[in-house]
């Protein structure tokens, strides 16, 4: 199992490389929810570094795309460094296609977010040579696990990190600034929080970028306990590191590279970043339906 | 010839749809289905429910839409094998999994549910190669991408044109999940988007005013025509949890809408469209994307649902032509002096006020207040069944 992390700033890669297997970077034009948006320029000065440091590199392109922004996609992808990069990490299945047409099926990565959750949607596009897929987030550990002792692609994860759980093209956050009346100064920052009525000790991060508005679950979810099971089944564990910094990175990143958590450390993490765990659906099986019949 | 499509949360609202002008519905069986709280229909509902529509020339199409997890898997081929008998036109489905083994081991046509979100030509044509014949696009597309989209594939479209609307991609949201539990797609979205919060920057409120990620419905009657002519084969209507009156109300809305544009080339009004709609809309609408990315006005803050203009009071059974008595089986409180307006299946309306009201055992009443009590009263003009009787006020 390799350890990806997505990254926050380019000059951090020489520290974090004895750290990670790979890294994961993305341009705000094509990927969403990024930790920090690269120039073309940047990504490919990373990829080159990546390539010295002798790690893995994987561009986030993640934001659904229409017909016209597949066609910039085509040309931004033009610009990029393809033979040193390691992968591309889409949502759409259109961009696969697209990565197809361009003869680099085999670089692509498939995540969907929500979709990929038993064995036979995980492997669907491996009769299109492409390189792995991410499994949805509201699976269970054993889940994981059953697909993963079934997979014909790698399997990619998110193993630590804020969890999206919601996508919408619309820009929310400005809607409602434009509802009260004033300016919005809170695009692309990631520092809001949307809190519910009924749930007040859950406040629910909540950004907005050129992709649209997500939101995200207040626990962080956390992997490190059952990384000994992971091991076998997941090819890629993905550190994200959105509403944080490479600093959180290099904390964070000691424990999962010796498979071991240091809960002196877990602590001080979680009071340094007023942030709380949990292991979201590995033990939590969500219901199906809950009409009583 | 552009097909109407309509929901149908259960046999009798099937029935309504169709006889209000809908060339096809979509229904919910009681396996693989979102909209768990919708009454499913079982097997032999759906045989009968193919039944009544084939005889009229009409389509049945089943859902069997939820993302599923392994222990779903099971008994998926038997159940379409069991759609596959009971002769239905197609089914809709978001799984890899579930449309693969409709395609090599049915004869069942397959359309693409737009949990998959199908945002452009690429995905919509990757669906067609593998066998979909229909793809229902994402309702985050705006009318020039759909026109255009249309035009770059042999997939039949199918559009959305009135109904609830996902915040967010449809199939890509988990706050059901998230905050209850409710597997959104797997039929139970608590539709937590709707919900009221707070706006927080760094602790501090944003603002003293409820933030919502809560849309108004989509109502697209005056974007039927450039849908039509743009190539759409399918315009989909949304709700199976909505009632008669509602699903008549919608489809011959927008069947009149239809027939008129193909008949005259042109509408000249839509108000009185609107106006007709409004009869049973309850929720602010909106054109949802179909102009473009949805700004403020497109957004529910505060706002409540309005109430209908006129309420549904009756449905239409029998009538006696030679007494001009109709039986009706109530649905809500009224009484004689109230002006009430017919509503029949096949287009005929009119207006009368109640003059006389007898129960069951053809006692004199003066007030109807007990719901799907059987009435009679003397009305002047043929009530159909399945009539439409609703009061004006």
């Amino acid at each position: 199992m390799k350890i990806l992390t997505t990254l926050y700033d380019i000059k951090s890669m020489d520290e974090l490389a004895s750290l990670v297997d790979g890294f994961i970077i993305g341009n705000h034009d094509f990927g969403a929810r990024l930790t920090h948006s690269f120039s073309i320029a940047e990504i490919n000065k990373a990829i080159q570094k990546a390539d010295q440091l002798n790690k893995d590199i994987f561009l986030q392109a993640n934001q659904m795309l229409d017909d016209h922004l597949i066609e910039s996609f085509d040309k931004f992808l033009d610009d990029i460094n393809l033979d040193k990069l390691s992968g591309i990490v889409v949502a759409d299945l259109g961009a696969v296609m697209l990565l197809k047409s361009k003869h680099l099926a085999h670089k692509a990565i498939y995540n969907p977010e929500t979709l990929l959750t038993n064995t036979y949607d995980f492997n669907f596009l491996y009769k299109e040579h492409i390189l792995g897929a991410y499994v949805a987030k509201e699976i269970t550990l054993e889940d994981v696990k059953n697909i993963g002792n079934n997979k014909k692609i790698k399997l990619f994860m998110v193993g630590h990190g804020h969890l999206n759980m919601f996508y919408s093209k619309r820009q929310l956050v400005n809607n409602f600034m434009d509802f009260v009346e004033e300016d919005n100064i809170y695009h692309e920052k990631q520092n809001l929080k949307i809190i519910e009525e009924q749930r007040k000790d859950e406040p629910y991060p909540i950004l907005e970028d050129k992709a649209g508005t997500h939101v995200f679950r207040s626990h962080v979810f956390s992997s490190l306990n059952h990384l000994s099971e992971l091991e076998t089944v997941v090819d890629y564990l993905i550190i994200d590191t959105i509403f944080k910094d490479d600093q959180y990175a290099k904390r964070i990143l000691p424990m999962y590279q010796d498979r071991h958590g240091d809960q002196k450390l877990i602590d001080s993490l979680k009071r340094d970043y007023q942030e709380s765990w949990d292991e979201a659906f590995f033990y939590k099986k969500t219901v199906y339906k809950t009409k009583e019949s | 010839m552009v097909e109407l499509l309509a929901p149908a949360g259960d046999l009798e609202k099937l029935k309504i749809a169709l006889m209000y002008g809908a060339d096809a519905v979509f229904i919910g069986g009681q396996n693989f289905s979102l909209r768990a709280r919708a009454s499913n229909f079982t097997i032999d509902d759906i045989k009968e429910a193919c039944e009544f529509a084939h005889e009229r020339g009409k389509k049945v199409y089943i859902t069997t839409n939820i993302i599923p997890h392994n222990e779903d898997l099971e008994g998926v081929l038997e159940y379409l094998k069991q759609l596959e008998e009971a002769k239905v036109d197609a089914i809709i489905s978001a799984s890899p999994y579930i449309i693969d083994q409709a395609l090599e081991n049915t004869s069942l046509e397959v359309h693409l549910s737009t949990q998959q979100s199908a945002y452009n030509t690429h995905t919509v044509n990757y669906w067609y190669e593998k066998g979909v014949t229909r793809v229902v696009l994402a309702r985050e597309l705006d009318k020039y991408q759909i026109k255009d989209l249309t035009e770059k594939t042999k997939a039949d479209i199918e559009v959305f044109i009135h109904g609830g609307m996902c915040m967010s991609f449809s199939g890509r949201c988990s706050l059901s999940d998230n905050m209850t539990e409710r597997d959104a797609n797997r039929g139970g979205c608590a539709h937590s988007c709707r919900w009221n919060y707070e706006l927080v920057s760094d602790g501090q409120k944003v603002s003293e005013s409820t933030f919502s990620m809560s849309s108004k419905d989509l109502e697209a009657l005056e974007h039927i025509p450039f849908l039509m002519d743009a190539g759409v084969s399918s315009l989909k209507i949304e709700g199976r949890m909505k009632s008669l009156h509602y699903i008549a109300t919608v489809v011959s809305t927008y069947r009149n809408l239809i027939d008129t544009y193909l008949k005259e080339k042109e509408i000249k009004d839509f108000k009185p469209h609107y106006d007709e709609l409004m009869k049973a809309e309850n929720r602010l609408t909106s054109f949802g994307y179909l102009e473009g990315l949805p700004g403020v006005e497109q957004q529910l803050f505060h706002q409540r649902s309005e109430k209908p203009s006129q309420l549904f009071i009756g449905l239409g059974v029998s009538y006696d032509e030679k007494e001009k008595i109709a039986t009706i089986e109530q649905r809500n409180y009224f009484k004689i002096g109230s002006k009430i307006e017919i509503f029949n299946p096949s287009g005929k309306r009119f207006e009368c006020v109640v003059e006389d009201l007898f129960d069951e055992d053809d006692q004199s009443i003066d007030v109807a207040r007990h719901p799907k009590q059987l009435l009679k009263l003397h009305v002047p003009f043929e009530i159909e069944p399945y009539a439409m009787i609703r009061k004006i006020i």
